[in-house]
């Protein structure tokens, strides 16, 4: 079973409901963590351990122009939609534009341009005291987050399969874009982490829109209750039953989070709330 | 001058600074243009209050296949480096559309001349005005993956639209290519982070980011109080406050609401600072 993490906002908690979750879940499954968020990745701060798999990635590719052959006739110029070519003494690739579509090699009359892969970023398993983790690096800057993240996702397999985990949990980047798209496709159930401001209210209905659109079945967790009862009640009406647990605000979750520690090995109230929303979790799930 | 935006992890606070120092410059009496790039996640309308209005559809290209001149060869299926077309032997290929990016790769390939153009719509983009900042907002369409796309839009029509000296660009969270093409162009940049473990990884990610595009940039740490951990060299330190929290629920700016918060007098001073 895989199950998705996502917010649409960052910032909301996502990695810290999924490391809370991962490590009381653990307790009694056997399961696979797989971080989503390449560009920014956190879990492997909050669970230390060894890196027993590193492999790169080359996941994207990006076009390149052979300048013996090349007869500066800017066929190719027209034909890229990127605007990721220029002209300035032969022709020239912007790296960060281009998309490695393709198209440039079509229209090229001499067949000067060629597309090659590019390294995109790196692949790391973890074995941490508890469970496996998955987690990405993508080179800053470089395109192609969402094809990492598909990457990421297909190892995550491949290790649930190999230890026998029943869970793989992913945590999704901020955004709907496209590398929450890769990090929902696929999964069977999904997780909404609500805020409740105007922003995050407006920003988890974006993504639960999406969630929807690949007809996942879904529930949300509202985080942070207690900084505005306007809006929690605003949130209510608008998800109702949707809502399957609340993490009330506590100043001790953002002082444990600074210090990479998972909130649910807390003292306070807040603590004994992610362990209910484990559990929660579970009687739903299983 | 083009300011920028960025941080790396989500909710830093980029929107609230961004929102905050535009604000504060517009009261300076300069002419303020806000576009907020975030496509994914639009919030700067929300922390300002304000409605959008005047708007604008985003369009890519698809392909459409002339079933009369299509001889089902499938080399169009071959080039599609996205995996958006399939084809069964013998039928007309098919267009998984959310896949598709628009790169035409499809009509070059195709000896038969039988794609022709159809458009779909990946987002759209928004005008508006408040607090005498000039505010353009960009959209995705949930289930799009083409954020990038809306960003260029965004630019295109702010930059070009704008009346504003001064440009200031909010940026989504990440470090990926919709990020780099909302920095692209920026004088200068603005990161804001706080004070965890996380932020501070982030941080040096986006930094990476911004060495790579050549930007000079400048240091923000919001929350600073919320651990011990002490970030150099930052233009600012935004102390935890309720006040914040409040306004940022209320949808009101800072600066607007509690111009004698210390926290507002340093923003007036930071608009000081980056007019000059």
């Amino acid at each position: 079973m895989r199950i998705v993490v996502l917010s649409g906002k960052g910032g909301t908690g996502k990695s810290c409901v999924v490391s809370s979750l991962a490590l009381e879940i653990s307790k009694r499954r056997k399961l696979v963590l797989v971080d989503g968020d390449a560009d920014c990745p956190n879990q492997h701060i909050i669970f230390p351990g060894r890196d027993v798999r590193k492999e790169k990635l080359y996941v994207s590719k990006i076009a390149v122009v052979n300048y013996r052959k090349c007869n500066l006739c800017r066929k190719c110029l027209e034909a890229c939609q990127f605007g990721a070519l220029k002209a300035e003494k032969g022709i020239k690739v912007d790296e960060l534009r281009c998309e490695g579509c393709g198209a440039c090699v079509l229209a090229c009359p001499p067949g000067a341009v060629k597309l090659v892969p590019k390294l995109t970023g790196g692949m790391f398993v973890r074995e941490t005291k508890n469970f496996s983790l998955v987690y990405g690096k993508l080179i800053p800057g470089e395109s192609g987050s969402g094809k990492i993240v598909h990457e990421l996702k297909k190892k995550g397999d491949e290790i649930a399969r190999e230890r026998g985990a029943e869970l793989v949990l992913v945590d999704a980047p901020a955004g709907i874009g496209c590398p929450v798209i890769a990090a929902v496709a696929g999964c069977d159930y999904a997780i909404g982490v609500l805020e409740p401001t105007p922003a995050g209210m407006k920003n988890l209905e974006r993504a639960l829109e999406m969630v929807e659109y690949f007809k996942i079945p879904y529930c949300i967790v509202m985080n942070k209750v207690g900084i505005s009862r306007e809006n929690e009640r605003k949130a209510v009406r608008r998800f109702g039953r949707k809502i399957a647990a609340r993490i009330p605000y506590d100043e001790e979750i953002p002082q444990l989070l600074a210090e990479g520690i998972p909130p649910v090995l807390g003292k306070r109230e807040a603590a004994r709330s992610f362990r209910k929303l484990a559990e929660k979790m579970e009687s739903l799930l299983f | 001058m083009i300011i920028g935006v960025t941080g790396g992890k989500g909710g830093t606070g980029k929107t609230v600074v961004a929102v905050n120092l535009a604000v504060a410059i517009a009261k300076t009496g300069r002419g303020v243009t806000y576009l907020d790039c975030d496509a994914d996640c639009p919030s700067a309308h929300i922390v300002m209050g304000a409605k959008r209005r005047m708007k604008k559809k985003v369009t890519s290209f698809i392909p459409y296949f002339n079933s009369g001149k299509c001889k089902k060869c499938g080399k169009c299926v071959k080039v599609c480096e996205l995996n958006a077309l399939y084809h069964l032997l013998g039928k007309i290929p098919t267009l998984l559309e959310p896949i598709c990016n628009g790169c035409r790769a499809c009509v070059l390939a195709c000896p038969h001349n039988a794609i022709r153009e159809k458009e779909k719509t990946v987002g759209w983009t928004y005008k508006t005005e408040k607090y005498g900042v000039e505010l353009f907002s960009a959209e995705l369409k949930p289930s799009e993956p083409l954020s990038e796309k809306i960003v260029d839009a965004i630019k295109i029509r702010g930059l070009g639209e704008g009346r504003g000296e001064i440009f200031i660009i909010d940026t989504s969270a990440g470090a990926h290519c919709q990020v780099v093409r909302a920095l692209e162009g920026c004088n200068r940049a603005i990161a804001v982070t706080e004070p965890t473990l996380f932020g501070i990884h982030d941080l040096e990610v986006i930094e990476s980011v911004l060495r790579k595009l050549r930007i000079r940039y400048d240091l923000i740490v919001n929350r600073s109080t919320i651990s011990k951990r002490r970030v150099k060299h930052a233009l600012m330190q935004i102390p935890y406050d309720k006040k914040m929290i409040e306004c940022y629920v209320d949808g009101v700016p800072i600066v607007e609401r509690y111009p004698e918060n210390p926290i507002s007098k340093d923003f007036f001073k930071l608009a000081e600072k980056m007019v000059r």
